[in-house]
């Protein structure tokens, strides 16, 4: 009766179960709680993980109804990934939204209105009015503000002591003399870390753009970028390359790890850079006297100095069946009390009205002086555009494609405009 | 073959031996010592060819990550339903392929070869789309019916070779006895090409582990993810600039694959014609 | 009536040829409908405007493929393609050749050592990513630390963001992880080369240059034929070393046929473009194998 056939397939019946099995579980154990998932990608960055952990934690102890669960990408992927369970017909209960995403989601019809779970008077009563006003799109209010600040410079006041530079360089060809200097100091430090690597970050080029006097869009929403201001801060950024003050392939990861060990003068960072430099370098508060923010250089003495906008919402999606428990999550995760702890743990500031007259934020130096870059912030000019992430990808290749010396300023200049409008009419 | 009468063809023969053997493990001797270095002797410059701090510590953070665990899990199940459900299916059509004959038999199995020569990127475009109006996206099925696209005309080809081996005679005496057709394929030839089979399958399996492409696309959550593109987006992402942790998981992932083909090798060649693993 | 199905399942009162055929049709049903049906759609959906995120929108026709044809961005695709795969291909043939011929001779360890080299074959495509990208890694890669102490190079390389260095960097990952499998197959053929004809010939007087010309190549012209076919298709297809270590760029200098559909489909959403390139690719793929078939001068039927 054995024979070696009937073992065979009984063998291959076994496993054949034993996997199909296996793949059944992981379906979830039924549970009395409800479960809500919580997509972004804070969760996944060392330094803002264990601030998302205890907001998870701490929730589902004040309250036990609902628990909360964490699906978490590398920011470069998340808007992406979350779009496509959106379409998928598996959207989260509720995410952590870069704010200049929010125009591609609204087009989705992804978003549920939270004046419909909120009480309208509530939430102009809680938060910042312009913060607030950032999360409303075609009269609904789609997003609630997390924390909005402004991607600034940062730069180590040891170095640039030790260069010989005296005052924080506030044009541009003071920065340029900086970064000279910085050279000669030490030629293995890196003046200033653009980013320059592949990917969304070339985004920052915009705010040098802007200090050029360039814009993408003018006020009717045409597209102006092909101009002598926009060429001129192409050429910049290449002469900065050749001079070998920024260098290519630095993605902000790098940027951070390499200033954290000393190794870097000035870079481009949001308001959060604090508590990350501080546990990259391992010092901790010691570090705080290796790193200053800085407004960003001007063109002419006078100019503004520019900087963009930056910032978390959280939104909750229309097809959560969750929705009550998930607003509830919402409010507490934005309240002066776990936004003040966010505050001390990761430097972001909090977005009640109550909170910014704590004492924590008005007696900190660095979120004051974050303030001034803050206070002449301009939005990224592709926010008001579904086609957000790749418009972004087109200007960051474009700016690439000077600096590896593929195009010359004009020419990408004139592509950046060819291939924007297009992306936009087609 | 050449004979190395000349000091001139000795030393040309070594050191092209040498330069390729260099070429082919330092870069994983590299790997290895990297990842048992500290995050810090990492990054110092000039680099060190051994570590001079000797840790284990990214070992330990790799395989105490749920992450990657689950990523495990994952790979493990897909490869080897994939591999099953392959097998399964194909031995029949490599079984007709090599014992029967009919026309158009020489188109199909051209097809049928030519098949997994289809540019994945663009087959995938409509994958997505099946799999997302089945429903299907994020979930093992939707990998594994995937990954059938190129597992089936490698484990098709793989098995019709095997099945060439079997002589015509024991078929032909099982027909005398009185065997059905189904009989002779179910109860002579599997039995026969047993380790063949075995073989066949762990090549499957190979090509689903390894699979990036599909694997990253079709899936959109962590619970789902199989190794390759999980270790991808973890260490593109969150622990980017790890590079000695990067390394750690590298090796991990590695090893099932070289135990696996360290127990292949007998059946390497036939293997490597049906361009396994790419 | 149930009867008679199951003698049908069970294919009595079948011819063999009969038999034969219903054999195969899971096989082909299941390829028909993930393969075949796939492609096929896939490559009509160049005629469409289609979206990922709003599905098909409208009939275009050909407008897309003209758009294609004549965008200076997709002929520079076309040209990274062209300089990946006859880099690759040609770099993986050599190397794996030239190992082939050592190891035909008969050294000590000679199993063993074809046994070890395999390893970056087998070698998780993921991992090898990672390792060259590590390797390469500008500030504290080995290979800039290496060739600045050796004085070759003044400053690092920023290998893989560089336009002209970032190609080299992926094909000599790709040829890396691909040359084992040309060795393995090349040395199989260069086994079977009668060791007589090369005793007869060098007793004759013929020098090595020689006995490698008029011997060792004719009969393995089959083998390189098949194996640089094969190999520069599967380098056509490629998508996840360069994904990984360059995702295309910098500045799209890396951006091959394979990257170009997938960005398109998945990072523009645009599915209609994405179908347009992915026809323009198979019809290029069909061609190569056209004219590498006929410039072998017809080599014999593969079904060895």
């Amino acid at each position: 009766m054995f024979t070696k056939r009937k073992i065979t397939l009984s063998l291959i019946l076994v496993l054949t179960l034993t996997l199909v099995l296996g793949s059944f579980s992981t379906v979830a154990v039924a549970q009395d709680k409800e479960e809500i998932v919580w997509a972004g990608w804070s969760g996944e960055e060392e330094s803002s993980a264990p601030s998302i952990e205890w907001m998870m934690s701490s929730w589902e102890e004040k309250q036990d109804k609902a628990e909360v669960k964490w699906q978490g990408w590398p920011w470069s992927e998340a808007q992406r990934q979350m779009i496509l369970r959106i379409k998928g017909g598996n959207a989260p209960d509720l995410a952590q939204l870069d704010v200049s995403w929010l125009s591609a989601f609204t087009e989705l019809g992804a978003l549920a209105d939270l004046n419909n779970v909120f009480d309208e008077e509530y939430l102009q009563d809680k938060y910042v009015d312009s913060m607030l006003k950032a999360g409303r799109m075609n009269g609904k209010q789609v997003a609630l503000p997390w924390t909005l600040a402004s991607i600034g410079m940062i730069a180590n006041p040891v170095i640039l002591e030790k260069a010989g530079i005296s005052q924080l360089p506030t044009t541009i060809d003071q920065f340029k003399k900086a970064c000279e200097k910085i050279k000669e100091y030490d030629s293995d430090i890196i003046p200033y870390a653009a980013m320059t690597k592949r990917g969304a970050t070339l985004k920052d080029f915009q705010a040098w753009l802007w200090t050029f006097g360039g814009r993408i869009f003018d006020d009717e929403g045409n597209v102006v970028i092909n101009s002598d201001a926009t060429i001129n801060a192409l050429e910049w950024y290449k002469e900065m390359l050749e001079k070998g003050y920024i260098e290519t392939g630095m993605s902000r990861f790098d940027a951070r790890e390499l200033f954290a060990n000393e190794k870097v003068g000035f870079y481009d960072d949001a308001i959060l850079a604090k508590g990350i430099l501080r546990s990259k370098s391992g010092m901790g508060k010691d570090f705080d006297k290796y790193m200053t923010p800085m407004l960003r250089p001007v063109l002419e003495y006078g100019d503004k100095p520019q900087s963009m906008l930056w910032g978390h919402m959280l939104v909750m999606f229309k097809q959560s069946d969750k929705k009550e428990v998930t607003a509830d999550f919402m409010d507490y995760v934005t309240s002066t009390e776990v936004g003040l702890q966010y505050f001390e743990n990761l430097g972001l500031p909090p977005v009640t009205e109550e909170a910014q007259t704590a004492k924590a934020l008005t007696s900190d130096p660095w979120a004051k002086s974050w303030s001034q870059i803050t206070k002449y912030g301009s939005p990224n000019e592709f926010w008001p555009y579904p086609d957000y992430a790749q418009l972004n990808t087109i200007f960051g290749e474009e700016v690439q494609s000077v600096l590896v010396g593929k195009k010359s300023p004009e020419k990408a200049a004139e592509a950046m405009e060819k291939r924007i409008k297009s992306q936009i009419e087609g | 073959m050449f004979q190395l009468d000349s000091l001139t063809s000795k030393i040309v023969l070594y050191s092209t031996l040498v330069l390729m053997v260099l070429f082919a493990f330092f870069p994983i001797y590299w790997m290895a010592i990297t990842s048992f270095k500290s995050s810090g002797e990492v990054i110092q410059s000039p680099p060190t060819f051994y570590p001079h701090n000797f840790t284990l510590e990214h070992y330990i953070t790799a395989i105490t990550d749920q992450n990657l665990l689950t990523y495990l899990k994952n790979s493990l199940i897909v490869a080897g339903l994939t591999s099953l459900l392959s097998v399964i299916i194909s031995s029949y059509a490599a079984y007709s392929f090599s014992k029967y004959r009919y026309s158009g038999r020489k188109s199909l199995m051209g097809l049928v070869l030519s098949a997994q020569l289809f540019p994945k990127a663009v087959l995938l475009i409509t994958l997505y789309l099946m799999m997302q109006r089945l429903g299907l996206i994020d979930t093992y099925p939707a990998l594994i019916l995937s990954f059938t696209t190129f597992t089936l005309p490698l484990t098709t080809w793989m098995l019709k070779s095997y099945f060439d081996e079997i002589p015509k005679e024991v078929l032909e005496s099982a027909y005398i006895d009185g065997a059905s057709r189904l009989q002779m394929l179910h109860q002579i030839a599997l039995p026969l090409t047993m380790p063949g089979l075995i073989a066949t399958a762990l090549f499957a399996f190979i090509r689903g582990w390894n699979d990036f492409i599909f694997a990253l696309t079709l899936t959109s959550s962590d619970a789902m993810r199989t190794l390759p593109p999980g270790l991808t987006l973890s260490y593109l992402g969150q622990f980017e600039s790890s590079w000695a942790g990067m390394m750690a998981a590298s090796l991990i992932t590695s090893i099932p694959v070289i135990v696996l083909f360290i127990l292949l090798q007998r059946y390497l060649i036939k293997g490597l014609m049906a361009g396994a693993v790419d | 009536m149930f009867k008679n199905v199951s003698k049908l399942i069970r294919g009595e009162g079948l011819s063999d040829a009969q038999f034969g055929v219903l054999l195969v049709l899971p096989a082909l049903s299941i390829l028909a409908t993930i393969i075949l049906y796939p492609l096929l759609n896939s490559v009509i959906l160049g005629f469409f405007d289609a979206s990922l995120l709003s599905g098909r929108e409208g009939w275009v026709g050909i407008q897309q493929f003209v758009e294609l044809l004549q965008s200076p961005r997709f002929h520079e695709t076309l040209i990274n393609t062209v300089i990946f795969v006859g880099g690759a291909t040609l770099l993986s043939f050599v190397l794996g050749f030239a190992l082939a011929l050592v190891l035909n001779q008969n050294l000590r360890g000679r199993g063993f050592l074809r046994g070890s080299f395999i390893l970056p074959w087998i070698t998780p495509g993921v991992v090898a990513s990672f390792l060259w990208m590590w390797i390469f890694h500008q500030h504290y890669g080995v290979v800039n630390s290496v060739l600045s102490q050796l004085g070759i190079i003044d400053g690092p390389i920023a290998w893989l963001s560089s336009s002209g260095w970032a190609m080299v960097s992926v094909i000599i990952a790709k040829s890396w992880k691909s040359f084992p499998w040309f060795m393995v197959l090349l040395l199989a053929g260069l086994q079977t080369i009668p060791d007589q004809e090369i005793e007869a010939a060098r007793i004759d007087g013929a020098g090595k240059i020689q006995i490698f010309r008029y011997i060792i190549i004719p009969h393995i012209r089959f083998i390189i034929f098949v194996v640089t076919l094969l190999g520069a298709i599967w380098n056509f297809q490629h998508f996840q070393i360069i994904w990984i270590m360059t995702e295309g760029g910098p500045a799209h200098t890396t951006t091959t046929l394979a990257i170009e559909v997938y960005q398109t489909a998945f990072q523009a959403w645009d599915l209609g473009k994405a179908g347009a390139i992915g026809l323009i690719w198979m019809v290029i793929l069909t061609i190569f194998i056209l004219v590498y078939l006929r410039l072998s001068g017809g080599v014999e039927d593969v079904s060895a």
